[in-house]
């Protein structure tokens, strides 16, 4: 009660900050509507119970009611003067929606792809690179090209005042023009891609960015669908944090690397595994991949097999080859969407949390070398 | 029944014993379970109907203390395994409402028992049938009973049967999910093609009663506007209910045999499924709303002692509404990537239809205008209903307006949205027609203080339960979510609270007519004075329902009601019959 009470006094118990170009039209005709409804709402209550209190039965006054039984000119005011109401309403919703639907043609847009799937997101940049969270500009048109690889998501961005089905079988498109930066800590550095800390599991992660859900419901995990858009100050800080987050391998500018175990970690975290996989024991929909590297793997068609690198990178690849007994068949293929660096990097960080791991783990955390620059 | 009954007085006094009557006409189950008598398949309808409205209502209670707090409730240690439990409540509380409660409840039970005597008539057009539609919705009742069965049984004694284990998908069975996930997907939408026949047969019964057995002098114009309102009714039921079927069956067929119409992974198209879905489920609102509206034009009329106001507008709105309810289905769809054409006609014929909404809710209040407003607990019920129709009507505006509705859509905002038209109006509707037929129904009276009370508690447990998610929806609160961000707490646990309320509230309202069945006090034959036919025979009515061949007037008109309101000493809640022998 308090929370409301304290929104209603910063004067946005209502809507959420608004952050986008058609904002500002469809909340306008939020508040019509929203003024229209408690006037008649609060009339029609109202006077409900005033003519109940006046006309109460009173015992010898008024056994039987005396009052007016039709009226052709009430039935007419009473329909006309909703109906124009409800006609202005049903034209500025139209105006709206065409802004919504028609994308602006001044300026050539950023196109980024959006893939939804149980139970996450991947956005990528023009460059290839994929994030489970969404970086645009301020001030320039984002178009998003999205699919599903499974079943109908639903991308949703209260800030923007937007969002779409993300229908398997087809590409459904929507576009935005972000208007102001989004919450940011002080002092943090907008091209460092470490700034960006959100991590589905840890609310504490919640604050930077603004909010996306999944509005359509998609099974299990549908409530932890969620992610966030970080819209940059300028298009400089956007390319510059692109280019930094595109390559994980990079020589910092220290002129140390990145541990390969991180990177093996955050190649995890960019690719959703842990929407499935713990790291700390925990049973979600996949096995957990503590002490998982170097065990024993029982699967469902009764074989059995030691988790080494040759299983690993299988299961990354075509993981319903060998389900291990007790889980289903539900991970999607990431086959094409990680080189073998990649892979190896998170073979490498697996070892690390690793008690079945019988090799040196201070040496997991040297550089690998780049396949393409032999 | 071959004797004719002797004449009955139109206001039997209270304490005379009744003579024959539906329910002592013969004993013994079989005589229920084959029984031709629409009052009897009335009553049936009524046990298991509030049976389904209980298991419903459960699962909901269970759905608002899971959103207590943001983490998982009910299975602490493994999330997944909770917010599975978690997605299996809040789809089977829909799918039950909807298919089991709200759908059949006005029609079967109030329509069935009271229709047939609003007219005059000995029963139905076609008895057999009546029955007949009684026993789909058992059947219908037994493959949700087996859908439920089959998640208890796997998830407490770890036993797979046949079909999948309980019901995950909503009650609205989206594809692609509904034709992949490992829910009883099957036997469940099974069941609900099984309830539409029900549904089906029930309509076509009720639209040949209505035309062909209305007593002399009774035109269309002065037939009573709970017939209206289930002819409108019946006309939905019949012309959208075969669409759900064929869709439910072409579902069945895409799971099993992967014919590729609506699974894009066999060349098929998802959203073609909600078209056809929204082809039936919205006119299917209508059906769950429309009879509501016939019982609170009976309620408030009677109890304003006043004819109603503008008759006929308010039945050819409901025609109006029930017509117009065919061609709005698309607005549920204004994100799925539907064309702006498309939108732009079905936003337009949307607010087209808040008219004849308005206009009955102006009617009502102009009823009350002038009127002698007697507050017995049906009239606070329709008082209610005024009051919660108005809010669920006036919050579709933003949802039929295409702009605002982008954000809302698939929101908090449309889950109390739709509570307030479908739960909110529609069970006020129906508990202001229980209360107001349940003399005519058992013979007996409830108890008229308490009936009032557990009126005010559900009322202020609903708005508490729901006038929060509009706020927790404008803020962008998904629906059909275990989990949320913290910032939505405070709505959650508000509306919970409000749940719990309004439970407890229903509760009592059970106890109410129940301790009314066994202690209440005798019946009148028309307790409330009101003038439509059914009231012109004995409480509870016999077998044959009238002695004589009925004919019928204007069924509000005012010169009768007089002579009644002195039996108003019937409905005093502090008599009791034994108490009262001899004190007249």
């Amino acid at each position: 009660m308090l929370g409301i009470l304290a929104k209603a006094a910063e004067g946005n118990f209502l809507l959420p900050p608004d952050a986008s170009t058609i904002a500002g039209e469809i909340d306008w005709l939020t508040w019509f509507i929203t003024w229209v409804s408690v006037i008649f709402g609060v009339g029609v209550i109202v006077i409900t119970f005033l003519i109940a209190f006046r006309f109460r039965h009173k015992k010898g006054v008024n056994d039987i009611g005396k009052g007016p039984t039709h009226s052709t000119l009430l039935e007419i005011t009473w329909s006309v003067i909703p109906g124009i109401i409800v006609l202005l309403i049903a034209i500025w919703g139209f105006q709206g929606y065409a802004k919504y639907s028609i994308m602006p043609k001044e300026v050539a847009p950023l196109e980024i792809q959006v893939e939804g799937f149980k139970w996450g997101w991947r956005f990528i940049y023009p460059n290839g690179h994929t994030e489970p969270v969404l970086h645009i500009p301020k001030d320039v048109p984002v178009r998003f090209v999205m699919r599903s690889e499974d079943v109908i998501h639903s991308l949703y961005f209260p800030a923007f005042r937007i969002k779409k089905d993300v229908v398997p079988g087809r590409y459904n498109k929507m576009w935005v023009v972000a208007t102001s930066e989004s919450p940011m800590t002080a002092g943090k550095d907008w091209t460092n891609p470490d700034s960006f800390v959100f991590n589905v599991d840890k609310p504490e992660t919640y604050a930077e960015g603004f909010d996306i859900y999944c509005t359509e419901y998609c099974g299990t995990s549908h409530s932890r669908m969620l992610s966030k858009v970080y819209v940059h100050p300028t298009v400089a800080s956007y390319e510059s944090w692109l280019a930094k987050a595109s390559d994980p391998y990079r020589m910092k500018e220290d002129g140390t690397y990145t541990p390969t175990t991180a990177i093996g970690q955050a190649m995890a975290a960019k690719n959703g595994c842990y929407q499935c996989h713990s790291v700390d024991g925990t049973k979600l929909i996949g096995p957990t991949w503590k002490d998982l590297f170097g065990s024993n793997r029982a699967f469902t068609d009764g074989t059995s097999m030691i988790a080494d690198e040759t299983y690993i990178a299988e299961s990354i690849n075509y993981p319903n080859k060998h389900i291990v007994a007790g889980y289903n068949p539900v991970m999607p293929s990431y086959l094409g969407k990680m080189s073998d660096r990649d892979i190896n990097a998170i073979i490498n960080y697996m070892k690390s949390i690793s008690s079945n791991f019988d090799g040196a783990k201070t040496t997991l955390d040297a550089p690998l070398p780049d396949p393409k620059a032999k | 029944m071959s004797t004719i009954n002797p004449a009955i007085p139109t206001h039997a006094p209270a304490h005379e014993p009744h003579g024959d009557n539906y329910l002592t006409h013969q004993s013994g189950v079989l005589s229920w379970a084959f029984t031709l008598d629409h009052k009897r398949i009335g009553i049936m309808y009524m046990v298991g109907v509030l049976a389904a409205f209980l298991l419903g209502g459960t699962f909901a209670m269970l759905v608002r203390t899971e959103l207590l707090t943001p983490e998982p409730t009910f299975i602490p240690g493994n999330a997944t395994a909770n917010w599975d439990f978690y997605n299996h409540m809040f789809s089977l509380h829909g799918a039950v409402m909807v298919f089991m409660f709200i759908i059949p409840a006005v029609p079967a039970i109030l329509g069935n028992f009271i229709m047939p005597l609003m007219l005059g008539a000995k029963d139905v057009a076609f008895p057999r049938l009546n029955l007949l539609s009684f026993y789909l919705w058992v059947i219908g009742g037994v493959f949700f009973t087996y859908v439920l069965l089959s998640g208890i049984m796997r998830s407490a004694f770890g036993i797979e049967m046949y079909g999948g284990f309980g019901l995950d998908t909503g009650w609205t069975f989206y594809t692609p999910y509904s034709t992949t996930t490992t829910s009883s997907v099957i036997p469940a939408t099974f069941g609900a093609f099984v309830l539409g026949f029900s549904s089906i047969l029930t309509g076509v019964n009720f639209i040949a009663t209505i035309h062909t057995l209305r007593p002399k002098g009774m035109t269309w114009f002065k037939m009573p506007l709970f017939c209206w309102a289930l002819y409108s009714t019946s006309v939905i039921q019949i012309l959208a209910t075969p669409v759900l079927g064929i869709t439910l069956l072409l579902l069945i067929a895409e799971r099993a045999l992967h014919v590729g119409i609506f699974d894009p992974k066999y060349g098929g198209d998802p959203v073609l499924y909600q078209h056809f879905f929204w082809f039936y489920s919205h006119p299917a609102v209508y059906i769950m709303i429309l009879p509501a509206f016939g019982i609170i034009s009976e309620v408030i009329g009677a109890f304003s002692r006043k004819h109603i106001f503008g008759y006929k507008f308010i039945a050819l709105s409901s025609l109006a509404i029930a017509l117009l309810g065919f061609l709005v289905w698309g607005h549920h769809m204004f994100v799925t990537g539907q064309s702006t054409i498309a939108n732009a006609i079905f936003s337009a014929i949307t607010f087209f239809i808040a008219i004849p909404s308005a206009i009955k809710v102006f009617n009502w209040m102009a009823t009350m205008y002038g009127g002698s407003v007697r507050l017995k607990t049906p009239m606070m019920y329709a008082l209610g209903f005024i009051g919660l129709f108005t809010v669920g009507g006036l919050t579709g505006l933003p949802l039929a307006a295409m702009s605002t509705d982008i954000p809302l859509h698939d929101t908090y905002f449309v889950v109390a949205h739709f509570h307030y038209v479908m739960m909110g109006s529609m069970l006020f509707g129906f508990l202001a027609g229980m209360y107001y037929w349940f003399p005519k129904m058992f013979g007996k009276m409830y108890n008229e203080r308490w009936g009032i009370i557990f009126a005010v508690v559900i009322y202020i447990g609903f708005n508490l339960a729901f006038f929060p998610q509009f706020l927790a929806g404008t803020q962008g609160m998904p629906r059909r979510y275990a989990s949320y961000p913290d910032g939505f707490q405070i709505y959650h646990v508000l509306s919970s609270i409000g749940a719990y309320i309004m439970g407890a509230g229903l509760v009592g309202v059970l106890f109410n007519w129940l301790a009314g069945l066994k202690n209440g006090a005798i019946a009148a034959a028309n307790p409330w004075g009101a003038n439509t036919l059914e009231w012109q025979t004995t409480s509870p009515p016999p077998h044959d329902n009238f002695p004589n061949t009925m004919t019928a007037d204007d069924p509000y008109d005012v010169a009768q009601w007089k002579q009644i309101s002195e039996n108003e000493w019937q409905i005093d809640p502090d008599y009791r019959p034994d108490e009262n022998r001899g004190h007249h």
